[in-house]
């Protein structure tokens, strides 16, 4: 155990402290977990591309929209649930088309596409130009919610109902899919793409002087980014079985953001630690949602001000120091 | 709106309009983020901030003390966010943006702490209204126009003419051959940012009483300031000013000739193409950092 590095041995901890809390835990709890896990993806997924390859995105959720929407209207075609309200409903139904893992595939198709589109912008762009970009790229997508209504249900959203019978299964599968995301993950940046998003990040100069092709890496940061977080939106429908126009809310890419950030960016298991993190005291900070916000900013600023490695990093250097 | 003369009257007569209210917001951005190149989203909060004050403070202190005491207390909080988070970061652009947008946070939530979530209004200080051909223009929404024409040439005029003006303009260029010929870089980039706090909260309290505040009130006008700094090119404030009438004129010919719903969407599609196609402005020269 002493060889393992100490990222993973939170992970670890946090996953199975996760875990047997999920065998005592009533449904309310079980909702913050499943959350908890379904943003440490997208958080994470947000640190893949920024952390590592440097593209700093503002507009995540319109990958988490695309997977969002792409199931709750794929789901929507023949079921009676949407017929009432949305020509969709009244369409013959298709088997395939609700199958849960084809419209996960679906969805994460339609993210690269899109992250393509706004890889192409991140060649070109970088820095605060990138963000502002991705972030419009997200308020577009809102707006056309809004316009195709009679597709997407505008604001009122598509009801498709639960995907699992019991609150425990989705929980269950929540921990799956972000034990295979953060494995894949960590997978990725432990390899010499890892190396090659960093070496991108750090000088794209000194890393094209040496064969890395730039824009190649940027869009395979920008298709993965894109792929996760979608299925993590899919899975958001599946889990709580709707989907409106909140899950495109630009809140959603800032929260990820101060996620990945607080828990320390660069590290893929700092988004876990900064979602689970926001999400509990979120809850026990019940008392007044304002107070938990301004907590949440000033606690950012802090971070971001003081220890840029966030908490990851407070700890890495709290037990360097205890072992001297 | 059936008349083809009308509409065509409504969308010049709009254009100007929206064009002088995106100049008044965009011109302090164009400064801080175009001319000195500080990535701060504070701005979003200033413009929030101002707002709010100035709806406390109108029923209690009136129309012009309120107005000036709105756009004054935002000093005070560009100067803080100056000199305990800026000054320390400014080596590093992406935590510079990171850290100002969580001071941009901590204001909205603050207001949402203090005011509450919901949509407050603040009553119209100019009354009347204006008619051209079948269009009203309430006397509020009118007077931004001239406002925002002086504004803008007063920002010319201070940059071209005047001693700080200049020092800013050269501290934008070369912060180091500024400092060894004696200019203090630390106090320049401050006036810099407090004077661009200062136009976004005169642009908030001159539009307030137009639409509703709300906590989050300062990130739509924001990303109408990005579009139209980006459009007029990084670094150049009169094309600031010439992109904001331009941009006025275009968001009003697709509210009027397509529908009102389509017009961000326009917005933001050309924000981005410019982006990619020409990252220097369609009326700028240089290209951006």
């Amino acid at each position: 155990m002493g060889r393992l590095p100490l990222p993973l041995i939170v992970l670890l901890a946090f996953l199975l402290v996760s875990g047997a809390l999920s065998l005592v835990a009533n449904s309310y709890i079980l909702t913050i977990l499943i959350f908890s896990n379904i943003f440490a993806v997208s958080a994470a997924s947000w640190d893949l591309l920024a952390g590592y390859a440097g593209q700093l995105s503002f507009g995540n959720v319109a990958f988490y929209g695309v997977g969002a929407y792409t199931v709750g209207i794929l789901h929507c075609i023949g079921s009676p649930l949407c017929a009432s309200y949305i020509i969709l409903g009244s369409l013959p139904s298709n088997p395939w088309l609700s199958n849960p893992i084809v419209e996960v595939m679906v969805g994460g198709l339609v993210a690269i596409l899109l992250s393509f589109v706004i890889g192409f912008a991140g060649v070109r762009l970088s820095g605060p130009y990138l963000a502002l970009a991705t972030f419009a790229v997200a308020l577009v997508l809102q707006h056309l919610i809004t316009i195709y209504a009679s597709i997407t249900g505008g604001n009122f959203g598509l009801t498709v109902g639960p995907l699992f019978p019991d609150i425990r299964y989705t929980y269950a599968a929540s921990l799956l899919l972000l034990v295979l995301a953060a494995s894949f993950m960590l997978i990725l940046v432990n390899s010499r793409y890892g190396l090659y998003f960093k070496a991108i990040r750090d000088d794209q100069t000194a890393a094209q002087a040496v064969g890395i092709n730039p824009t190649k890496y940027k869009l395979l940061a920008f298709a993965t980014s894109a792929f996760l977080t979608s299925v993590a939106g899919s899975f958001a429908v599946f889990a709580f079985g709707v989907v409106n126009s909140d899950v495109l809310g630009y809140n959603n890419s800032l929260l990820w953001i101060e996620m990945s950030v607080t828990g320390g960016s660069g590290t893929v298991v700092g988004a876990i630690i900064g979602s689970y993190f926001i999400q509990s005291l979120t809850e026990l900070l019940r008392l007044s949602h304002a107070l938990s916000l301004l907590i949440f900013s000033i606690l950012f600023i802090l971070v971001v001000r003081f220890s840029p490695g966030g908490l990851l990093g407070l700890l890495k250097r709290l037990l360097r120091r205890g072992v001297r | 709106m059936g008349d083809p003369l009308q509409q065509l009257i409504s969308i010049i007569l709009f254009g100007v309009l929206a064009g002088g209210v995106f100049s008044l917001f965009a011109l302090g951005l164009s400064l801080v983020f175009g001319v000195a190149k500080i990535v701060d989203l504070t701005y979003a909060g200033y413009i929030a901030i101002a707002s709010y004050f100035l709806f406390t403070l109108e029923p209690i202190v009136g129309v012009l003390a309120s107005v000036l005491l709105s756009v004054a207390l935002t000093i005070p909080i560009a100067i803080l966010v100056e000199r305990f988070i800026i000054r320390p970061l400014r080596t590093s652009e992406i935590q510079v943006m990171m850290a100002t947008f969580g001071v941009a946070l901590l204001i909205q939530y603050s207001i949402t702490g203090i005011w509450g979530s919901l949509a407050s209004a603040v009553p119209a200080y100019f009354s009347g209204a204006l008619t051209v051909g079948q269009s009203v223009v309430s006397m509020q929404q009118f007077v931004q126009l001239p406002i925002g024409l002086l504004i803008s040439i007063g920002v010319i005029l201070f940059l071209g003419y005047t001693k700080h003006g200049k020092a800013i303009i050269s501290v934008s260029q070369d912060s180091i051959a500024s400092w060894l010929v004696g200019i203090n870089v630390n106090s320049i980039m401050a006036l810099t940012i407090v004077l661009s706090a200062v136009l976004a909260a005169s642009a908030a309290v001159l539009s307030a009483p137009i639409s509703a505040i709300t906590p989050s009130m300062g990130w739509s006008p924001f990303i109408t300031a990005f579009i139209v700094v980006v459009f007029g090119g990084i670094g150049n404030v009169k094309g600031t000013v010439i992109a904001s009438y331009m941009y006025g004129l275009i968001l009003n010919s697709v509210n009027v000739l397509i529908s009102p719903s389509w017009s961000d969407i326009v917005g933001i599609t050309l924000l981005v193409t410019i982006l990619i196609l020409k990252p220097s402005g369609v009326l700028g020269t240089r290209a951006p950092a």
